[in-house]
């Protein structure tokens, strides 16, 4: 085991993309603090489901408790706004601005924003389609929603409401989104396209996703828990950062999946992502798989305890205790390494390593090191 | 020039305050949706969908550039429906 | 920019495309020099009540053709379409399963729908039965924008990669085009399959129609009398390599990509932004290192609707000022392929360098005042054309430019 090193950040080359800052909105609750300590008191957050969310295939749910959009966002421009939108929204909220709603992060005109999804707001989408099919006209449908179904929306509308003009870029992968949109504004950053970046994920829990969901499962697989949630990250470089850097992004690789085989995918990929970090597996403080509640989430598990020592596998809770958050997913599994890192000094100068498998067949993999800055 | 049956205004009104975001108790019948009120063209097909999904109709589409206020849709709606 | 990092060149070495014009490069080729146009009955959807039926369909797409390693069911109409566009690309670019295999790589496709048709199929089985669980797994597994690029992958049999599937609705297939140019300049790859697809269905059908933006007749760009879009559909695929890995096996360069600019409007959700696409072309202009003067013509978003084609001439005016490169709408003969549009519209670009002509603008009669562009109406032209814009924008304010060039020594 490798010591930690006093002054973490200047071992870091000029340009490593770092995190300054960050935000959740997600079952523990609205704000990173709910986050923080919902997830190092591994608390869990399935609950019964409201009826106001209609028939659904399972009864127990893991939403974000009391997410009142209007009261949340303000009541203009808010009453046909899909979930989704409003989740990236209000951890847009929860990164640039204080607790008074004062902005307290410089952007500029090349500020990016990065949003990864699975398929946006499926509730929007579907809801249009039923107007369509059984309204008296098929373009009977309500024009004041169709904005928000577009897959673009939620990170456009992050950039209206903050007046972000840099690259504004949404991807889709499922629960790999998470780090592909961080390659995504590490390689955008490093071209010089983006001065820094919010950079995250999202997924929104409706009745919708939740059937498509069910349907989906395989056969043999229990009918998943779901659950939903925004995780958004300040990402600048090292050399520029305007604030102390919580972590530095080491490397983000990805892979895909070609032989049904996920449990060697995933340790490919997670190898990979420790070379190019230059860090042994043997020195992880922490290991964290995106812990799919499918055969290829058990694949990834047994990669990691195969790969890296069982106290970094344990050191962060289970994500299961957040549902499955699909695209959610690993923006939640790095704000959990920030979480359990901020109260233990003894991560500074350590590195974590985070895993996502999909079931289109993308795995990803992300390595940290941890700057012992507290928050 | 359709004389004006009370309710329908009322309901018009309604949707009107819905679909372009302002308060009901403060919109008048003259105000300009797009100089006055902050609308643009998007809220205004807003407003002509859901006239027609209320009404059953089809509002032409080349009719939105008259839709300036309450009094003026209500006069296109009702031109549209037969009123 | 602080860090200036060393640049690599980026050469386009295969063009894949499927398209309601023409399937693959040659017949598209053909189809843009003639002036075709893709516009016919809509056979996917049932279109009554909407008082409209026109689109522009892929006609007798054999998935099989180009699909061999996948079944078919994997993947709806928009990812058949990325795969085979991918497969012919790589075909075109000379490059067998044996060169791919472990072979670093990125893999981006552009989309807006992905797989609402899907979706749609899945909402209609829901209604006949009155129950959910009737939806059929087989399309509930597949509904996934991410599946677009990562089915490329198992596809090619290529695990060594980064699948990205850009949601950036109508910009998408530029973006798509300027990651890979990033991911290569910076030396991490040699190779990116990159581009866009998407499936005509009754979600964008149903939604241009509520807007009010679906012609009556036939698509117009720049006219002043347009109408409004078509819903398309179709993929097109480029392979992006190094200039490096391109010269080492003498591949056959189309074109080179010079360059990029992304710009968000955060102004307004759908309304096109004069300024947004102006800053959108000035970056994409710097990023090439390429002179105003120096760009022999525009392929351009070019919609066919009242506010794109005005708001986007107003913002090409902007940059250029009064004698603005010749701007040509090659959706007046596609319609609008949506997350394939500007994957289709850069292929068209490269074909144009290739082969020294001006596609056209069709179905032109009178230009519109406030666009005062030369829109090569109805006819090619043949020109020697070495710098070449293509622009996009979507909904929520996404604008990405892209420039291409003849590859010179």
């Amino acid at each position: 085991m490798s010591t930690a090193t006093a002054r973490p950040e200047a071992t870091l080359p000029p340009g490593t993309p770092v995190i300054t800052g960050w935000s959740a909105v997600s079952p523990y609750g609205v704000g990173r603090e709910h986050f923080a300590a919902g997830v190092r008191a591994g608390a869990k957050t399935a609950v019964k489901a409201d009826a106001a969310l209609g028939s659904l295939p399972s009864s127990d749910v893991c939403v974000v408790p009391g997410f009142d959009i209007q009261e949340l966002l303000g009541k203009r421009g808010t009453a046909k706004m899909d979930r989704l939108t409003a989740l990236a929204l209000v951890a847009s909220d929860g990164l640039l601005l204080d607790g008074d709603g004062n902005r307290v992060v410089e952007t500029d005109d090349l500020t990016g924003v990065v949003l990864g999804i699975t398929m946006g707001s499926l509730e929007n989408v579907t809801d249009f389609l039923r107007q369509s099919y059984t309204n008296e006209r098929p373009f009977y449908v309500d024009a004041g929603r169709i904005p928000f179904g577009s897959l673009n929306h939620a990170a456009g509308a992050t950039a209206i409401r903050h007046g972000l003009k840099g690259p504004n870029t949404t991807v889709a992968g499922g629960r790999v989104s998470g780090l592909l949109a961080l390659n995504y504004a590490r390689r955008l950053m490093h071209q010089g396209r983006a001065t820094k970046y919010l950079v995250g994920s999202a997924e929104e829990f409706s009745a919708a996703h939740a059937w498509f969901e069910h349907t989906a499962a395989a056969p043999g697989d229990p009918a998943p828990l779901l659950g939903e949630g925004c995780g958004l990250f300040l990402l600048e470089p090292a050399d520029t950062a305007e604030r102390p850097a919580l972590a530095a992004v080491l490397s983000v690789e990805t892979r895909v999946d070609i032989d049904d085989d996920p449990r060697a995918a995933v340790t490919a990929c997670a190898r990979r992502a420790l070379d190019r970090a230059g860090v042994d597996a043997a020195d992880l403080w922490a290991a964290v798989p995106c812990a799919a509640p499918t055969a290829a989430g058990h694949a990834e598990h047994e990669a990691l305890a195969a790969l890296a020592p069982a106290d970094a596998l344990s050191r962060v809770p289970s994500m299961e205790l957040l549902g499955d958050t699909s695209a959610a997913s690993a923006s939640f599994q790095i704000g959990a390494v920030l979480a359990v890192a901020e109260t233990d000094p003894g991560s500074a100068g350590r590195t974590a390593l985070v895993t996502a498998v999909d079931r289109d067949g993308a795995v990803a993999a992300a390595v940290l090191r941890l700057m012992g800055e507290q928050r | 020039m359709t004389t004006v049956a009370p309710e329908r205004l009322s309901r018009i009104r309604e949707i009107i305050a819905e679909n372009i975001d302002v308060d009901l108790g403060t919109l008048s019948d003259t105000a300009l949706f797009i100089d006055e009120l902050g609308a643009d063209s998007l809220k205004l097909i807003d407003v002509l969908s859901a006239l027609e999904m209320e009404y059953s109709i089809v509002i032409d589409m080349n009719e939105l550039p008259r839709m300036v206020n309450v009094e003026a849709t209500y006069q296109v709606t009702a031109a549209a429906a037969g009123w | 920019m602080s860090t200036a990092p060393a640049r690599r060149r980026v050469v386009l070495t295969g063009f894949g495309v499927i398209s309601s014009i023409g399937t693959g490069v040659e017949e598209y080729t053909a189809g843009l020099r003639a002036g075709r146009s893709g516009a016919r009955p809509i056979t996917r959807f049932d279109t009554e009540g909407f008082g409209q039926n026109t689109a522009c369909e892929v006609p007798d797409f054999e998935p099989g053709r180009w699909i061999r390693n996948v079944p078919l069911d994997d993947m709806g109409r928009a990812g058949q379409y990325a795969v085979a566009a991918a497969r012919m690309a790589v075909e075109d670019a000379g490059l067998t399963e044996a060169d791919l295999g472990e072979r670093p790589a990125v893999v981006t496709v552009g989309t807006t729908d992905g797989e609402s048709h899907d979706i749609a199929l899945l909402l209609e089985q829901e209604l006949a039965a009155g129950d959910p669980e009737a939806m059929d797994p087989v399309l509930s597994r597949r509904v996934n924008a991410g599946r677009l690029s990562t089915v490329i992958a198992r596809e090619l049999r290529m695990p060594n990669v980064e699948a990205t599937t850009v949601t950036t609705a109508c910009a998408a297939g530029n973006y798509s085009i300027g990651y890979g140019l990033d991911a290569i300049r910076t030396g991490e790859v040699d190779l990116a399959l990159c581009g866009g697809a998407d499936a005509v269905c009754r979600k964008a059908f149903a939604l241009f129609k509520r807007f009010g933006a679906l012609t009556p007749d036939v698509v117009r760009p720049f006219d002043k009398d347009r109408q409004g879009i078509l819903t398309g559909e179709g993929a097109g695929i480029l392979v992006l390599e190094s200039l490096e890995s391109a010269l080492a096996r003498g591949a056959r360069i189309h074109a080179e990509v010079l360059g990029y600019g992304l710009s968000c409007d955060a102004a307004h959700p759908t309304a096109p932004n004069r300024d947004g696409i102006a800053r959108g072309i000035r970056l994409a202009l710097d990023d090439a290192g390429v002179q105003r003067e120096d760009v022999d013509f525009i392929s351009a978003h070019g919609t066919g609707t009242k506010a794109n084609d005005k708001t986007e001439s107003a913002a090409i005016v902007d940059v250029y000022g009064d004698s603005p490169p010749r701007t040509v709408a090659v959706k007046s003969m596609l319609g609008h392929s949506m997350g394939a549009a500007s994957a289709l519209g850069a292929i068209a670009c490269g074909i144009a360098l290739e082969e020294g002509f001006i596609p056209p603008t069709i179905n032109h009669r009178e230009t519109d005042p406030d666009c005062p562009l030369d829109v090569v109406p109805n006819r090619a032209v043949e020109a020697d054309v070495r710098i070449v814009q293509n622009n996009s924008s979507a909904f929520a304010g996404n604008n990405a430019v892209l420039i291409l060039g003849t590859y010179g020594e």
